[in-house]
């Protein structure tokens, strides 16, 4: 069966200096199976963001690649079936949110009049309704972040990738954000996001992986990452689990 | 197809919006009511000292909106990461660079054509002591028309290079002096090259002359694109002439857009 987002060994290094690489993916593989939500965690500079970039295309695998409905994540079709919000979303600050969404949408095919009623939906949902029109460069951090979720979602696509979508939201938004993630899960909607946010994943994860510098630590079901009698819940053990790769490496 | 051309709308409407605009804008406008008191200051050629001073300010003008538009929004876009929210959607890169430079082309077209109607009135008014137009001599609208366009295609290949020169380097600053650098020399190199061939008491080294020549290849020549002697003078300009000069123009365009894109296709957009 073809999974909607699979990492096959992947392998991403970086330039460090003039000959020297720094090696930040190191033979990753997934399998995101269609319809679950999938949590992917570690600590900052694990690998995630360079995972993430390599499944939208905007960076090129050393070694393996990764393949959204078996089509290689560089080809541009691959992309008519991802919604992706980044971290921080940048975003044409001269334009209005109904010009960006009405360009987003017709850059994803979609006809001109079922973008303009998505639009208003979206935006409603998204409590932005109301500054439609404004641009974009008047927007606090939290309603950009809310705009760059409604661009992801313009399309319907059937997979998300969201770039820690909770970041520089506060309590409401992130709640807004939640019941979202929750609703796309009850439409079959395959959700794949990185997050720092334990609780979140707690709350909205089918399925996690741990990364951390560049390698796969766990790959399961929160459950069976919580199992053992030290790890009461899943902070303790994604710290006891980050510890005990770090005494691992130490000679 | 449609994807390019929603891209060039976007990229106009960003145009269109731009601060910049307006400081260029405002900037256009006094230097082109200078020029009405600047042909006062001569008695004899008042027409071609008009010429000179409407085409140097749509010269100004463009350059600025290439260089602080065109290259400073690309920069935007592949320093910052802007670009991520166009790829992130079924864009391929080399759609991307062709719809930014479609878009930026009609703005600067635009421009180029209001800056042209603003020329050609202060044209008018400056030479209105001296008799109106008749005081140019062999004065023809086809040659006007054909001298702003002649502008604007060198416009755009210095857009062009500025695109070429956004994607390799890692600072849209360095990109601009890059671009600037290149315009330098495209508008000088022909000139050192005759002077060196055909100056009576210069003595250069063959090796050198043959490197410039060689650059001459390489480098645009924005020289040949400066038509505004023929205008002020009267003299004619064969269509053939300007044929080939659209012809030489588009291709170095063409030719340059394609290394932007094979180049963008390569990079790592993190």
């Amino acid at each position: 069966m073809t999974n909607p987002i699979s990492f096959k060994t992947l392998s991403k290094a970086f330039p460090c200096g003039l000959i020297k690489k720094y090696r930040v993916l190191n033979r990753i593989s997934l399998d995101i199976q269609e319809g679950e939500v999938f949590g992917f965690l570690g600590p900052n500079g694990a690998g995630k963001s360079t995972a993430i970039n390599i499944a939208m295309g905007f960076a090129i695998p050393d070694e393996g690649n990764v393949f959204i409905n078996d089509i290689p994540a560089f080809l541009p079709r691959a992309r008519e079936f991802v919604g992706y919000l980044p971290e921080h979303p940048t975003l044409y600050e001269q334009l209005s949110a109904a010009e960006l969404l009405e360009f987003v949408g017709a850059a994803s095919g979609i006809a001109k009049r079922a973008v303009k009623d998505r639009t208003d939906r979206l935006l409603d949902r998204l409590n932005l309704l109301s500054f439609k029109n404004r641009p974009v460069r008047t927007y606090s951090k939290g309603m950009k972040q809310r705009l760059g979720f409604a661009m992801a979602m313009i399309a319907d696509p059937p997979v998300l990738i969201l770039d820690e979508p909770m970041s520089g939201l506060d309590p409401m938004g992130r709640n807004l954000i939640a019941n979202i993630i929750l609703d796309l899960k009850s439409r079959g909607k395959t959700i794949f996001f990185s997050t720092h946010i334990l609780n979140d994943v707690e709350k909205l994860c089918d399925h996690i992986a741990v990364i951390h510098q560049g390698e796969i630590l766990f790959n399961g079901t929160i459950s069976q990452f919580t199992a053992t009698p030290d790890n009461e819940n899943l902070e303790a053990a994604f710290v006891s689990l980050i510890n005990t790769s770090r005494v691992k490496e130490q000679p | 197809m449609n994807i390019i051309w929603q891209l060039s709308k976007i990229t106009f409407k960003q145009g269109i919006y731009s601060k910049v605009l307006y400081g260029i804008v405002l900037l256009s406008l006094i230097l082109f009511v200078s020029n009405l008191f600047i042909t006062q200051l001569f008695s004899l050629e008042i027409g071609k000292v008009a010429i000179d001073v409407g085409f140097a300010v749509l010269s100004l003008a463009g350059l600025s909106i290439v260089f602080f538009m065109g290259i400073g929004m690309l920069s935007r876009d592949v320093h910052q990461n802007n670009i991520r929210m166009v790829l992130c959607h079924p864009v391929a890169r080399w759609q991307y660079v062709a719809g930014k430079f479609i878009g930026l082309s009609l703005f600067i077209l635009v421009a180029v054509a209001v800056l042209g109607l603003f020329s050609a009135f202060s044209l008018c008014l400056g030479t209105a002591s001296a008799g109106g137009l008749q005081a140019l001599r062999n004065f023809s609208w086809v040659m006007l028309f054909a001298t702003v366009l002649s502008h604007l295609l060198a416009l755009l290949i210095i857009l062009a290079v500025g695109f070429l020169f956004t994607v390799i380097t890692s600072s849209g600053y360095l990109a601009m002096l890059l671009t600037f650098v290149v315009y330098i020399i495209g508008n000088t190199l022909d000139t050192v090259i005759k002077v060196l061939v055909q100056g009576e008491f210069v003595q250069a080294d063959v090796f050198f002359i043959n490197g410039l020549k060689f650059l001459s290849w390489v480098f645009p020549n924005l020289s040949v694109f400066d038509l505004k002697v023929y205008l002020s003078y009267g003299l004619s300009y064969d269509l053939i002439n300007l044929l080939w000069l659209g012809a030489y123009g588009t291709s170095y365009i063409l030719l340059l857009l394609f290394l932007t894109a094979a180049i963008l296709h390569k990079k790592d957009l993190c």
